[in-house]
């Protein structure tokens, strides 16, 4: 069988192009730092790193969600805690004004004005506002959560996000209460209480059932907002566990997307290496292969 | 000793001159395409002398050295090779226009939409996250109408590229003057044969144009007794002796049925890289195109149901539950086509997706709120700042049949044809190069052969020579004697 000159350029040249397509993708590789760079590197690899990075993306909103609602639940839990506060001191004034027994009508006034100041404390306090957002509004456009006189101008819809997968748009933490499950509403609202109480004593003869109906009506309250507290306290809790679960979620799914997706630089390096040498190898034949004819070696 | 030695030797000297004649022309077509390498054929004279030893040799025919049937496995893996190649490069040209993964790709850009719908959910009405949905969803919808485009300008390069078969300098029209050049060299093959004429060169000739045409149709082809070539395709005879057919391109890559068709009106369905580029511009680039169009289809009307259910914060209602409301009614987020307020599925919608044009100027339409129902105390009309709708557009990331998912499997159908492609490629010009190895083990031309042929003629051309001289001599020196 003769071995013809086109065969041997054409399964020379073959072997020259091939290794140098080899080359070319490890030195792509290594250039872009990237193992995956077009679809059909690795089909399946890449599937599975689009979803990956999909994944990744919702678990990032997700933890910004999470980090917005430890914010949020933050401002709420001081804001009651300050409610809180605010109510015991309320409760003093009252006590002291039941108490005291009979006295003058200049000191009922005086501890009336007292009641009034702690009343638009609370006011205050209840119009708490986050990022421009009355807080405890519910999920009402209305800048504020109540108005001076205590009623409330929001709605009974607690505002939410989404923090994790789950049914519909997946788990959800409160960010904050209606105001009215913290402070009651209508005429059994805090506002209500300490303001007929306000006005009673600022009458100067206020009578001992009006003062022990405010202590009673504000003992209720205070175990309504104590509720609300926790109720807030709690979704802290699970905004930060959320927070803490979705980075380490979030930290393996990155591990995993780099594992199939960057490049091994010492792999790939020794593997350039090789191929190289394989290249350099095949050149030296193929300068050696073709020269060398009977001609050349009866002429020499 | 007579003059009928002399004979005896110049016969030698002539078939000496005979092998280093084809000798010099086989080494001098050593890279030529087609060529197949030549035999001198000799014979001893029959006719015995008069003291019953030989009278010379006689130089018959120069013969070509060919095999029917590598040929023919040639001509088939020739086809298969350039449909290969071609499907190949196709496949390489639709990949670099979804270059996934990257951080800019649909993909990308679809999970940066979603998580924008996030971030909105969380701050509903606020004028910065609605402004920031609303110009990603334009940016991605850009991406779809680009790569939609760059799809359809590669079907129409592609389609160039074959051209109408008329003289355009596309695929085809080489083809057809290879088929009529065929045609012309049988023509000159039986009548130079018929003539005794050596039509080796011509055959040859015919060889090359047939495997090129194999490259570019996957024809078959047979040689006739007569030395002519005939050429076929799909059953359909394009070369038969002197007569070719002309093959015309109809239809368009816009429609998507681009076919080839002889001169006698019949259809043929070809092989090789104009039929691998038919099936690119007829089937994979418009199924891409498609798939494309069905990951915006899922997008949009995804989106825009539930932004048709849904309240913007200011609390103008969605077309579903709108109702007999008088004020503003939100806009769909996806429109297409010539339509500036409806989106409307099929497999060129993502040629067109677009945001909606009122959607753009005032982006605080967005229905992040849900309709008034149990579970809220929404009102239309009335501005609210639930999130719950934004909260479900965002909740589209993980849908099983959403745009994300959908997107991901065609990324990944994509990549795995291509590395098909890739693989049979590579497997096809695998089993070329084995096919025109084992050709050219009888067809080619090996030097060292042709170097030995060469002395040995060389050789004899001087030991013949030297027999002359002696005679000469030897008469010489009897007529001096005389």
């Amino acid at each position: 069988m003769s071995i013809s000159d086109v065969a041997l350029t054409q399964a020379l040249t073959a072997q020259l192009s091939a290794q140098q397509n080899n080359l070319d993708q490890l030195e792509e590789q290594l250039s872009s730092g990237q193992s995956l760079n077009l679809p059909s590197d690795d089909p399946a690899a890449v599937t599975q790193v689009l979803a990956l990075s999909s994944q990744a993306s919702q678990l990032t909103s997700w933890q910004s969600n999470a980090a917005a609602a430890t914010s949020w639940l933050g401002t709420a839990n001081n804001a009651a805690n300050s409610v809180l506060d605010t109510m015991q001191s309320a409760q003093t004034v009252l006590l002291q004004a039941l108490n005291q027994g009979a006295q003058d009508p200049s000191t009922y006034e005086a501890l009336g004005e007292q009641l009034q100041g702690i009343v638009s404390n609370l006011v205050a306090l209840a119009n708490t506002q986050y990022e421009g957002r009355a807080i405890f509004a519910g999920t009402s456009a209305s800048p504020q959560a109540f108005d001076a006189a205590g009623n409330y101008l929001g709605n009974g819809d607690t505002p939410r996000v989404v923090i994790g997968p789950g049914s519909g748009s997946g788990q959800t933490v409160d960010l904050s209460i209606p105001g009215t499950a913290l402070l009651g509403s209508g005429s059994s609202s805090v506002f209500a209480t300490l303001s007929t109480a306000a006005t009673a004593l600022m009458s100067g003869t206020p009578t001992n059932a009006q003062l022990t109906a405010a202590v009673d009506g504000l003992g209720s309250a205070l175990s309504t907002a104590q509720q609300a507290s926790e109720v807030l306290g709690n979704a802290s809790q699970e905004a930060a566990a959320a927070t803490s679960s979705l980075t380490t979620q979030l930290a393996s799914i990155q591990t995993s997307q780099a594992q199939l997706e960057d490049v091994n630089v010492a792999t790939t390096t020794s593997q350039l290496d090789s191929e190289l040498s394989n290249y350099q190898a095949a050149l030296w034949a193929t300068s050696q292969a073709i020269p060398e004819t009977l001609v050349r070696f009866i002429n020499s | 000793m007579s003059d009928v030695g002399l004979a005896i030797a110049a016969s030698g000297i002539n078939a000496d001159t005979a092998e280093l004649d084809t000798a010099s022309n086989n080494l001098s077509n050593i890279d030529t395409p087609g060529y197949a390498a030549e035999q001198v054929n000799l014979s001893p004279e029959a006719a015995a002398g008069p003291l019953g030893a030989g009278q010379g040799v006689i130089v018959g025919s120069v013969s070509r050295l060919t095999s029917a049937v590598y040929a023919a496995a040639n001509v088939a893996a020739e086809g298969m090779q350039g449909a290969a190649t071609t499907t190949n490069q196709v496949m390489g040209s639709i990949e670099t226009i979804f270059p996934e993964p990257s951080t800019d790709g649909i993909a990308a850009q679809l999970s940066t939409l979603f998580s924008d719908f996030a971030t909105l959910a969380a701050n509903p009405g606020q004028a910065g996250s609605e402004q920031v949905v609303v110009s990603e969803a334009e940016s991605l919808a850009n991406s779809i109408n680009n790569s939609y485009s760059q799809l359809g300008q590669l079907a129409s390069s592609l389609e160039a590229q074959i051209g109408t078969g008329a003289d355009d300098g596309g695929t085809l029209s080489e083809a057809n003057s290879l088929l009529a050049q065929v045609a012309q060299l049988n023509r000159a093959i039986v009548a130079g044969s018929a003539g005794g004429e050596d039509t080796n060169a011509l055959s040859d000739a015919a060889s090359a144009a047939v495997n090129q045409l194999a490259g570019l149709l996957g024809i078959s082809c047979s040689t006739a007794a007569d030395g002519a070539v005939s050429v076929s395709l799909d059953g359909v005879q394009l070369v038969a002796g002197n007569v070719a057919q002309t093959l015309t391109a109809t239809g368009s890559a816009a429609n998507g049925n681009v076919a080839l068709v002889t001169g006698n009106g019949v259809t043929v369905d070809a092989g090789g890289s104009i039929g691998a580029t038919v099936t690119a511009v007829n089937t994979t680039i418009p199924d891409y195109e498609a798939e494309l169009s069905s990951v915006a289809d899922a997008l949009a009307t995804s989106l825009n149901t539930l932004q048709a259910d849904g309240m913007d914060a200011n609390g103008d209602p969605g077309s579903t539950i709108a109702g007999g409301w008088t004020g503003t009614v939100l806009p769909n987020i996806f429109v297409d086509g010539g339509s500036s307020t409806t989106y409307t599925p099929g497999t060129a919608s993502a040629a067109t997706i677009a945001v909606s044009p009122e959607l753009l100027a005032d982006p605080s339409l967005i229905a992040t709120a849900s309709a008034p129902g149990s579970g809220n105390s929404n009102v239309i009309g009335t501005p609210t700042l639930d999130g719950s709708n934004a909260q479900a557009m965002a909740a589209l990331a993980s849908a099983p049949s959403g745009p994300e998912t959908l997107y991901q499997s065609m990324i990944g159908a994509l990549g795995t044809e291509a590395a098909n492609a890739s693989t049979a490629s590579a497997t096809a010009s695998d089993l070329a190069t084995a096919a025109s190895t084992n050709l050219s083990t009888v067809s080619g031309v090996d030097e060292n052969d042709e170097e030995v042929d060469v002395l040995s003629a060389q050789n004899a051309f001087q030991a013949c020579s030297q027999v002359i001289n002696a005679m000469d001599q030897s008469i010489q020196s009897l007529l001096q004697a005389v």
